[in-house]
């Protein structure tokens, strides 16, 4: 087990390295530059080398890319260019809005799909099991970004119940928070229910044929029991896989849903980054969100030994 | 085989709507009452008529021309990606599975590849290269590559180690004639599930790109520019935005339900985890 | 229907007439406290104002600091810790008598403050016009005295113009790199926090001495109070959650309002929308260094073909007026009707005749434009399609802004490139003819008649030599057709309604401002 961790755990290093170094080579193909950014349209091309050398964006690329590095060592992912501070508090400034986002949608993909997933499999065969599964592949093919406009359109412009964009912080004012999360997080996460949805039927019903299950069916346990007690942990373990996946899905899609509601997250910052030339922010929220998608990977593994005890890593 | 594919409600579901958008794009020009491209500010935002079924976008352009051709790009993209990951896909993970040595490396870069969620990781290849329909069609081949390499993979290390490869090679075939006849052959039934998977999945990463700026340069039509047109407008004109998201979501269905149609045919072992 | 339309006008005239006097009668109701939310879409890039031409950052930086001299409500350049200047014959030394000022932090402003400013702007400041300065002197705290190598007529206007606002900050700071001062200055409002894409927060400095030569509000300069609390300004980069957190009453002013959203929300009593007319030219630049733009015919032929109402109506939204000029009318150096012959001209047969007569065999035109500014996309989009029912082979490419600004500056890769041009013609002449003069001309080729111009605008000292001079530039601009001004952009600002003595300029001033 320990040395099935350590060596994950050391793959996962690997791949952080092939990711910084994609991200480095990646920016140093973009044309244009962060000068650009910090001037206006019409800055002359003297204003604009200025700034580059204020910016020291003159140096050759090896001497960036190892005094990187060095910072990296040293826990230090420097300074962004135009925020006025570190990559890090800038990353750890937003890291709320998008965990806020990310793990409400899971919630709500999560408790929506898993129950529509046992009705469909408890109820198999019936009108209820039909028309959850149409909807649940309904659901997988709506674009997630277009749904949070319709909702905008609906929600913000025609009834005017929620707002249609920004973030209010949790501590600060959590009416505000909840209202502000309400149309982004039900967007994001209603375009993965269906996927939940449909591996809880599939595992479920899997577990609902089982001898055990039809045994204790049988024996006059009531099925509601027989549901909770018995099928359901078992058919959890796809679940968790799949909740892993998600997981990744999701942070990809708080991306575009952060751009869509305007909430200040690191999705938002990353492709601020990419459309103003940040390097360093880019560099270190990719490493980041690669970071989180490597080790949550990580957990849903060992989260997958801990309940099917038929899993052992040697 | 094929009795087996028409008693599939999917499947036979999935294609109808399918063949339907793609009759669609394919007679654009024919059904396109407007050019999709002809300005009219005079007819700026106008709403639904009997001209402009669909209404007008803030070009004054005709929205209904607008999605019919915009599904044909679309669709283009898509197929394309799926042409090339299949190509790619096949390529990597033949290789990684067959040739053992190369195998760790070769996951080991995929992996780096697939740490980031595969929609981030087009867009930042598709800011990088530029916005054109060629530079999405790149960016989604890389973002969705590694997934079909695992697949293939995946197939290749259980049929590699089967009875009649083994006799193949006993009988004295090459290795690339192994590969080719034998072991692709055999992983040719879940890449076709999962190639029509990557089809939809291209179809909403296109719109999604187009949206953030990173796609095919407007005025071309495609679903997901239309829907950038439209955002600033939502209030004023909504049927600029709603109408391309609908023709995105029956494309997707149709495929989606063809994908499941095919798996639950070709491959009943295969469930929807494989995703 | 026509009836309830005609009542509904009619009281909506009357609910106008009932608010003009209600306004006029509460003139003196001015109300201390409150606060105000104002969104703007970009996040400024600094809060440090002299080193960046973002307009992200004069939004806030102007309630903050306060500059030497300014801009008054025509553009005019007027004192604002300057009280009086004197100028020497020979144009080479500038005398300025500065007001009474206080800090945020206390301390009280002298000259060395306003000279150590300075000369970290000549430094990290935005914009190069410290160049020409040989030396200043500073014979008391009250009198600062710049004394220039080479006579520059436009240097008041460059020390006061907003775009990188010349700022005064205290000495003790301006020691520091871009980015690093504390945001210390002696304007109404004081710094409190700037937490990225999020907001700025200011609030009223109470320690703030106002300039008593002016009667009001006037530009950016003039008598200034400051009435709210707290201002906060909010970075929300989606028009509909701005125009949504409006009408909610969750902000109270925008800095922009799209036209469209204006136009719908024109009878809505909660909300005010101020329309501001000029704010910046419309333009089409392009290369003449390349094929096919670098043949004088196929330029004009597509000054010829274009249609700039469809263009215009198209990029603005509606919000727009059809002008040829390169300064805008009522200002110095506007032209009248020259070359007017050349601009809205619509005329396809003689657009082909001149693309044929310039031997013009498909090459593809290929139109460079972002995604960041509406205008420049939709003019870039429009125009393609314009050009392409002459016959030519056009290619519309858009990337981000940065890409855009920076390709731009090459002489390859581009044919053609629409910009708004806004805060240059508000500046005056000088950077609108310099940014088309000399080695970095944006057209990419040096024009000596328009160099000439260039040279006479920034060296004579007489007015008329130099208004003259302009003329020069405006006419071969046209006969060369290097660049076709379009037209001329509006935008709406907008605010609650509860928002009283709200006046929409380039730039949004909370000063003078409460709210009811």
């Amino acid at each position: 087990m320990l040395r099935y961790l350590v060596n994950r755990i050391a793959s996962a290093c690997l791949v952080l390295l092939v990711v910084s170094l994609f991200t480095f080579v990646l920016i140093w193909l973009v044309p244009g530059d962060v000068a650009s950014q910090l001037a206006d349209p019409g800055a002359s091309v003297e204003e604009l080398q200025r700034i580059r050398a204020r910016l020291n964006l003159d140096q050759p690329w090896h001497v960036q890319l190892l005094s990187w590095y060095g910072n990296l060592l040293r826990g230090d992912l420097g300074q962004s260019f135009l925020l006025n501070r570190s990559v890090t508090e800038a990353i750890i400034e937003r890291i709320p809005v998008t965990l806020s986002l990310t793990l409400l949608a899971l919630v709500i993909a999560v408790v929506l799909g898993v129950s529509a997933g046992i009705i469909a499999a408890v109820r198999h065969g019936s009108w209820a099991d039909q028309s959850i599964m149409a909807l649940a592949l309904v659901g997988l093919s709506i674009p997630d970004f277009w749904l949070g406009l319709v909702g905008i359109y609906v929600f913000a412009v025609a009834l005017g119940w929620l707002p249609s964009g920004g973030f209010v912080p949790l501590l600060q004012d959590p009416v505000g928070w909840a209202r502000s999360m309400a149309l982004p997080a039900f967007t994001l996460g209603i375009t993965q229910v269906g996927l939940i949805a449909r591996i809880t039927r599939s595992s479920m019903l899997d577990v609902l044929g089982q001898d055990y299950v039809r045994t204790a069916r049988a024996k006059g346990v009531p099925a509601f029991k027989v549901v909770a007690k018995h099928a359901f942990a078992n058919a959890l373990i796809p679940v968790i896989t799949v909740t892993g996946v998600i997981i990744g899905v999701l942070l990809g899609g708080a991306v575009v849903i952060e751009q869509v509601f305007s909430l200040p997250g690191v999705g938002r910052l990353i492709i601020g980054a990419v459309l103003r030339r940040d390097y360093p922010v880019i560099q270190g929220g990719l490493l980041l969100l690669a970071f989180i998608y490597v080790f949550v990977n990580i957990i849903v593994d060992l989260l997958y030994a801990y309940v099917d005890p038929r899993v052992r890593y040697g | 085989m094929l009795k087996r594919f028409m008693a599939n409600r999917s499947f036979v579901i999935g294609g109808a709507l399918f063949v339907l958008v793609l009759m669609v794009a394919l007679l654009a020009d024919v059904i396109a009452p407007f050019d999709p491209l002809r300005n009219n500010f005079r007819y700026r935002l106008g709403p639904p008529n009997a001209a402009h079924l669909l209404g007008t976008d803030s070009f004054g352009r005709d929205v209904f021309s607008r999605v019919l051709h915009g599904s044909r790009v679309s669709l283009v993209i898509g197929l394309l990606v799926v042409i090339l990951t299949g190509l790619f896909g096949t390529l990597i993970g033949a290789v990684s599975g067959y040739v053992r040595r190369l195998d760790n490396l070769i996951m080991r870069i995929m992996d780096g590849f697939m740490a980031f969620p595969p929609i981030l990781l087009a867009i930042a290849i598709g800011a990088v290269l530029g916005p054109s329909l060629l530079n999405a069609v790149i960016a989604l081949t890389v973002a969705y590559t590694p997934r079909t390499a695992r697949i293939v993979r995946a197939s290749v290390l259980v049929v590699r180690e089967s009875e009649y490869v083994e006799a193949a090679r006993a009988l004295g075939a090459g290795h690339i004639r192994i590969l080719f006849r034998h072991i692709l052959l055999n992983s040719l039934g879940p890449l076709l599930v999962q190639l029509t998977f990557i089809f939809a999945l291209a179809i909403l990463a296109e719109a999604v790109l187009s949206f953030i700026g990173v796609g095919p340069s407007p005025p071309t039509p495609t679903f997901g520019n239309i829907i950038a047109d439209g955002r600033n407008y939502i209030a004023e004109a909504p049927w600029i935005t709603i109408w391309p998201g609908i023709a995105i979501m029956v494309t997707v269905l149709g495929l989606n339900l063809l994908g499941d149609g095919l798996r639950d045919v070709l491959d009943p072992r295969l469930r929807a985890e494989a995703r | 229907m026509t009836t309830r339309r005609l009542m509904m006008q009619a009281t909506v005239a009357l609910a106008a007439v009932a608010a003009a006097t209600f306004t006029t009668g509460s003139a003196q109701a001015q109300k201390r406290g409150g606060e105000i939310v104002m969104a703007q879409q970009a996040q400024p890039p600094t809060i440090d104002g002299m080193t960046t031409t973002a307009q992200a950052t004069r939004n806030i930086s102007l309630h903050i600091w306060e500059m030497i001299v300014t801009r008054d409500e025509n553009a005019n350049v007027i004192g604002d810790l300057a009280t009086a200047w004197t100028i020497s014959p020979d144009g080479l030394t500038y005398t300025f008598t500065l007001r009474e000022a206080r800090f945020h932090n206390g301390k009280m402003m002298t000259s060395a403050d306003a000279k150590a400013s300075l000369e970290r702007y000549a430094k990290v400041g935005g914009s190069p016009f410290m160049r020409p300065v040989k030396e200043m002197t500073t014979p008391d705290p009250r009198t600062l005295v710049i004394t220039l190598s080479n006579p520059v007529p436009g240097f008041l206007e460059q020390l006061s113009s907003p775009r990188a606002p010349a700022v005064v900050i205290p000495a003790e700071e301006a020691g520091k790199a871009a980015n690093q001062i504390e945001n210390i200055g002696t304007g109404p409002y004081r710094f409190v926090e700037f937490r990225p894409d999020s907001h700025v927060k200011l609030a009223r400095f109470d320690g703030y001495i106002q300039n008593t030569q002016g009667t009001g509000r006037d530009g950016f300069g003039g008598k200034k109070t400051a009435w709210v609390d707290t201002i906060t300004i909010r970075f929300v980069p989606e028009g509909g959650a701005r125009t949504a957190g409006l009408q909610s009453g969750e902000f109270q002013v925008l800095e922009q309002m799209p036209t469209p959203t204006a136009k719908r929300l024109a009878n809505d009593r909660t909300i005010t929308t101020h329309e501001m007319m000029p704010w910046a030219f419309q333009v089409f630049i392009f290369n003449a260094a390349q094929a096919p733009t670098n043949n004088p015919k196929v330029r004009q032929a597509i000054q010829a073909a274009i249609d700039p109402e469809e263009v215009m109506a198209i990029s603005t939204d509606g919000s727009y007026r059809l002008l040829h000029g390169w300064q805008y009318p009522g200002t110095p150096y506007f032209q009248g009707d020259l070359g007017k012959e050349h601009y809205n001209q619509k005329n396809a047969a003689k657009a082909k005749a001149l693309l044929a007569e310039s031997g013009y065999k498909g090459e593809e035109l290929l139109i460079l434009t972002d995604s960041s500014f509406k205008n420049h996309n939709d003019t870039a989009i429009t125009i393609g399609e314009q050009l392409k029912a002459i016959g030519m082979k056009v290619n519309v490419r858009v990337v981000d802004w940065p890409t855009a600004l920076s390709s731009t500056t090459k002489k390859e890769g581009w044919n053609a490139w629409p910009l708004m041009m806004g805060i240059e013609p508000y500046e005056g002449p000088y950077n609108v003819v310099s940014f088309f003069a000399g080695a970095n001309a944006r057209m990419q080729v040096q024009d000596p008649v328009i160099d000439a111009a260039n040279q006479t605008l920034t060296t004579a000292l007489g007015l008329a030599e130099r208004q003259a001079a302009f003329g020069q530039f405006q006419k071969q601009m046209m006969e060369q057709a290097y660049v076709i001004k379009v037209g001329e952009v509006g935008i709406f600002q907008a605010t609650r309604a509860n928002v009283k003595g709200y006046k929409p300029y380039r730039i949004p001033r909370l000063w003078d401002v409460w709210v009811e």
